[in-house]
């Protein structure tokens, strides 16, 4: 009788729609609604129901996973990386409701515009390059693994669209510092080891060799950031590991 | 004088108003009170508030959790209590947020529906024997030092968000994180 009803509730439950919120991405795993909660812009990321998993691991899995990105999320902010404030985590309805990150662009979207292709353009790598460095070395200085580090799931706010304005006076305005916002925790993890860093800068050099191929310049300048801000002790293994990654790919060898 | 009222998850159809109070005399009684049941509110030390959102997303994960039938503590009110802190012990949250006797500066919090709120308030707002003032007096009660320390926020997550959204985003993962 129990099983009926869960099987029954978990077959009717999928939401297209949620009252004064719009949807505005689908992914693999979950939905993104954009509107207003509690007074303020709100994002909801609700993942949705796989029809092909059994209902109990179903909800397991889902649950486990909404966890690990609220844990990795206010984990990451504690480190002194940005990302978007929690509002609700709600299991019944399988939804993080967030802060809507309001004048913000893809850092995917700022290269295409205002890097590649164009001339004179070096101060702009450098800051970008710098940005993601250092954010990626405080997430592995608390071992805190990303997991997706890709140019869309980083967010760019108050940013300089022109050599003229990176190079001008340093007031509060322009101090860009702790401007660019991760998002995107749905695959992080707390995880120690140098390989699981290493292979973390390697899913992200790939993802800027894919996207960003006319700034080949980008990736090295960012490992130099990230060697210089990065605290934890493992830091020479980490490299050697990202070297050793790259040579064979992402995945381990596994021989007996 | 000027109160604040915010509608909580849609779902639920439940808002909440907020009242700031200072110079309380009572609190000693208003606290029998609470625990008796004869008054139907949420009450909490001043203090311990760094801006009215922090109330309003613990009274919202209050709502959302007894629609769906998920209460830890007995009452939606002492629910908000238990929710503002990143304790998992209950009494201790209670005493932490809630008023001892004494204390002289409140934020009243009243649960209700869309049209409701006066009827509701009257009762609670008469017990209290104090001077009602503009919610947005709160900045000069609230101890940010006392918040930073109870909440663990250090200077490096200030850097790249407010108080507040840290604040709320360490209660929001209270149950299944560790701080």
């Amino acid at each position: 009788m129990h099983q009926v009803r869960a099987i029954a509730r978990h077959s009717g439950q999928d939401t297209m729609e949620i009252k004064g919120f719009e949807i505005v991405k689908q992914g693999a795993e979950a939905r993104l609604f954009k509107g207003t909660y509690l007074g303020r812009p709100a994002l909801i990321k609700e993942r949705f129901v796989k029809k092909y998993r059994h209902p109990d691991l179903d909800t397991l899995l889902t649950k486990d996973r909404t966890k690990g990105e609220a844990r990795a999320i206010v984990r990451a902010k504690a480190a002194g990386v940005k990302t978007p404030a929690l509002f609700l985590v709600d299991f019944d309805r399988r939804r993080i409701y967030m802060e809507y990150i309001n004048d913000a662009i893809t850092l995917k979207d700022y290269i295409d515009s205002n890097i590649s292709d164009k001339e004179n353009v070096g101060c702009l790598i450098s800051f970008i390059a710098e940005q993601v460095g250092s954010a990626v070395a405080r997430l592995h200085s608390r071992n805190i693994i990303h997991g997706d580090l890709t140019t869309s799931n980083m967010l760019l706010k108050n940013y300089p669209v022109s050599q003229r304005e990176r190079t001008g006076e340093k007031d509060e305005k322009n101090n860009f510092e702790g401007e660019i916002i991760l998002i995107d925790f749905g695959l992080a993890h707390v995880e120690s080891t140098a390989e699981d860093k290493a292979v973390d800068l390697y899913v992200l050099e790939r993802a800027l060799l894919s996207a960003h191929s006319e700034v080949p310049s980008l990736f090295p300048e960012m490992l130099q950031f990230y060697q210089k801000f990065c605290t934890s002790k493992d830091k020479r293994d980490v490299i050697a590991k990202y070297k050793e990654v790259q040579a064979r790919g992402r995945k381990r060898l596994m021989i007996g | 004088m000027e109160s604040c009222t915010v509608q909580l998850d849609e779902d639920t159809g439940k808002f909440i108003t907020l009242y700031l109070f200072i110079n309380v005399e009572n609190t000693e009684e208003i606290r029998k009170k609470l625990i008796s049941g004869e008054l139907q509110c949420c009450v909490m030390k001043a203090g311990l508030v760094v801006d009215l959102f922090q109330v309003i997303v613990a009274a919202n994960k209050a709502v959302v959790n007894e629609k769906f039938g998920k209460l830890t503590t007995r009452t939606i009110f002492t629910e908000i209590l238990f929710n503002m802190s990143l304790s998992k012990n209950i009494t201790q949250s209670l005493v932490k947020f809630g008023i001892d006797d004494k204390e002289k500066n409140i934020i009243v919090g009243i649960i209700h529906g869309s049209d409701n709120t006066e009827a509701m308030a009257k009762d609670s707002l008469a017990a209290i024997k104090g001077e009602r003032v503009s919610i947005g007096r709160l900045k000069e009660i609230t101890d940010t030092s006392v918040v930073k320390k109870i909440y663990k926020v250090d200077e490096s997550e200030l850097k790249v968000s407010s108080l507040v959204d840290c604040v709320v985003s360490k209660m929001n993962t209270k149950d299944f994180a560790s701080y």
